[in-house]
């Protein structure tokens, strides 16, 4: 209760402080499953939670600062050719800080996960030029057939973390601050 | 009576006791039940994530006629030989066991919206809170057309083998192929395009090995596109169909389909008859019977519509309906599916929470993408994407400005990027 009282009062001067420097109050937004949807629009292709399967970069655990700041990359690439130069383009900046907060939540490491599909492995395509696929590396580290009962909770969005994550947040705050403050100088 | 499964326990002995706890637990299991009709895309990841997110509060049960689902994304390398049907065929039973849900194989034959009650065709009747329709497609029937006989391919399943088949055994050196590309919306906007390109790799491959042109000159593949226009990466399929298969694909635009003669292989169409050695009809699409018969689309049009904030049918309240069977102006496609899903589970969750889903912070957040590869031959790919947003203004889901966006021609990079893109997409989804 004592740390509630705590975390409130601090919640209070970080609105007015933050809202003094114009950072707008929408990236405090607390609905935890609003920053979830957005996000589950990634896994598509980068899987479930960000767990991705095969050569493309996993989400999971990466720094929110990291990924916003690839976003923010790609939406300024100036002849975009690469299919994540387009989707970036498609997402407001508060919106990337709450993609970019949620992936930043989980474990880098998944721990036990889900059995997945790896469609390049095993699959005959076409001429290969390369024989070097990584397709043996990737099944011995996910072991696809494995089964087990816990593993959704690494998928589960922990609302009891929420603490802890004002405090990563924070962090985030301040170190999106300080790139911004980078940017403008280089600018 | 009361009866605490302590009590049962001390009182029956071992075996009867669990069975009975068995029976007990499902007859009081009185979580908001949530049926799904359809285990493809949309209807296993609305299962897959209203289980993830649902914090168990929900009973959910999936209805499909197929206790597995074959997936039509990737299916045109069934076709060439490249990928065998098993591997994109995925069971319903081993999602449904690591995501706690119930499935059942049977058909759906009426919704009973006033009862909140769906019938099966074998007589029995299932209640629900809430339904969710992921039927996917029905294709229409045309005057003489015998799937059995001549395959669509557009449905993955016996038809994608039938045309594999016909393909690889009945089409000579110098053979021609015929096929029907139907009128817009239809699933997979890039997809016949990309089909054309890969019946004129796969007949010029046949050629080669059979003699080369010499024996019964240049094969042929004639298109005959129910649109005006290329529906899909029209620069892509505009410079495949010239630079690659300039000498086999003769393209036909706004030619309507009027009867086919299944005995011969001869489509009749608004200009003339084409007869191949082999014909892959892919008729025009709708909504299926059930949610026409429901009063899930109104009369005249094809699709069900809804509100895009939720999925809940703009018609029947506490029903809702994602993937290719609703009416928004998102493009039909596996990864949209998964998309729509994910909005309605999250819909579906707060509003049995009692939480608003038009709070403006929801919908000015409300986003869905699509992201694709076609390959145009044995080796190489072109892709699409775009992402899309709700517009509180329209109330539609809308295209994000400059989001739009597709590769310049094709390469092998994104053909191996296509593998990547699909297994992520089949184990968000199936797994």
């Amino acid at each position: 209760m004592v740390k509630r009282q705590r975390n409130n009062q601090r919640l209070c001067v970080q609105v007015v402080i933050l809202t003094a420097i114009g950072v707008p109050l929408d990236s405090l937004a607390q609905d935890a499953t609003i920053d979830r949807l957005l996000a589950s629009q990634c896994s598509q292709c980068h899987g479930t939670n960000g767990y991705a399967v095969g050569d493309i970069d996993s989400l999971a655990g990466e720094s929110a600062g990291e990924i916003r700041e690839e976003m923010l990359e790609m939406q300024f690439e100036r002849d975009p050719d690469d299919m994540m130069d387009h989707q970036a383009l498609g997402y407001t900046d508060s919106q990337i800080r709450r993609i970019a907060r949620y992936y930043a939540s989980l474990p880098e490491d998944p721990g036990t996960r889900a059995p997945f599909i790896d469609l390049t492995a095993g699959s005959s395509r076409g001429d290969r030029d390369d024989e070097d696929t990584g397709d043996e590396d990737r099944d011995d580290d996910h072991e696809a057939d494995e089964k087990d009962e816990d593993y959704r909770e690494d998928y589960r969005y922990d609302s009891d973390d929420e603490d802890e994550q004002d405090e990563e947040d924070e962090e985030d705050e301040e170190d999106e601050e300080d790139e911004e403050d980078e940017e403008d100088e280089e600018d | 009576m009361t009866i605490s499964r302590r009590n049962l326990i001390r009182t029956t002995s071992g075996v009867a006791a669990l069975s009975l706890i068995g029976k007990l637990s499902s007859q009081i299991d009185d979580r908001h039940h949530v049926v799904v009709v359809g285990g493809g895309f949309a209807g296993s990841t609305l299962a897959r994530y209203l289980s993830l997110w649902g914090e168990q509060k929900f009973r959910i049960t999936l209805i499909d006629p197929s206790s597995e689902h074959s997936s039509c994304v990737m299916s045109n390398l069934v076709l060439t030989n490249q990928i065998a049907l098993s591997k994109l065929t995925f069971s319903h039973t081993p999602l449904a066991d690591r995501f706690n849900f119930a499935t059942r194989v049977g058909s759906v034959s009426e919704i009973k919206a006033g009862a909140k009650s769906v019938l099966l065709a074998d007589g029995s009747e299932l209640s629900y809170d809430t339904l969710v329709l992921a039927t996917g497609i029905e294709l229409d029937a045309i005057d003489g057309y015998d799937p059995a006989r001549i395959p669509h391919a557009w449905i993955a399943g016996d038809s994608t083998e039938l045309l594999r088949q016909q393909l690889n055994e009945e089409l000579p050196a110098g053979g021609h192929v015929v096929m029907t590309i139907p009128e817009a919306p239809y699933r997979c906007p890039p997809g016949p395009y990309e089909r054309a390109c890969l019946l004129a790799a796969m007949a010029r491959q046949i050629t080669d090995a059979n003699g080369g042109s010499g024996v019964n000159g240049s094969p042929t593949v004639t298109v005959l596109d129910a649109n005006e226009d290329i529906q899909a990466e029209k620069a892509t399929f505009t410079a495949a169909f010239e630079e690659l298969y300039g000498d086999i694909i003769d393209y036909r635009r706004g030619v309507k389909i009027t009867r086919i003669d299944s005995d011969n292989r001869t489509a009749y169409t608004t200009v003339g008859a084409f007869s191949g050695d082999v014909l892959n009809v892919i008729p025009n699409h709708q909504a299926p019977a059930i949610l026409r018969n429901a009063g899930l689309v109104p009369t005249g049009d094809r699709w069900a519509p809804v509100d895009p904030v939720t999925y809940e049918s703009a018609l029947i309240g506490g029903i809702y309906v994602i993937g290719d069977a609703q009416a928004t102006s998102q493009p039909k496609s596996a990864h949209m599916a998964n998309a729509q899903a994910k909005v309605c589970a999250d819909a579906i969750i707060r509003k049995t929470a009692g939480l608003a889903t038009h709070a403006s912070e929801r919908i000015n957040n409300l986003t869905t993408n699509s992201a694709c590869f076609s390959p145009v031959n044995f080796n190489e790919a072109a892709w699409l994407t775009a992402v899309f947003r709700y517009n509180t203004a329209s109330r539609l889901m809308e295209l994000a400005p400059n989001s739009l966006g597709a590769s310049e021609g094709w390469d092998r990079e994104s053909y191996d990027d296509m593998y990547t893109w699909a297994s992520n997409l089949f184990s968000d989804t199936f797994v």
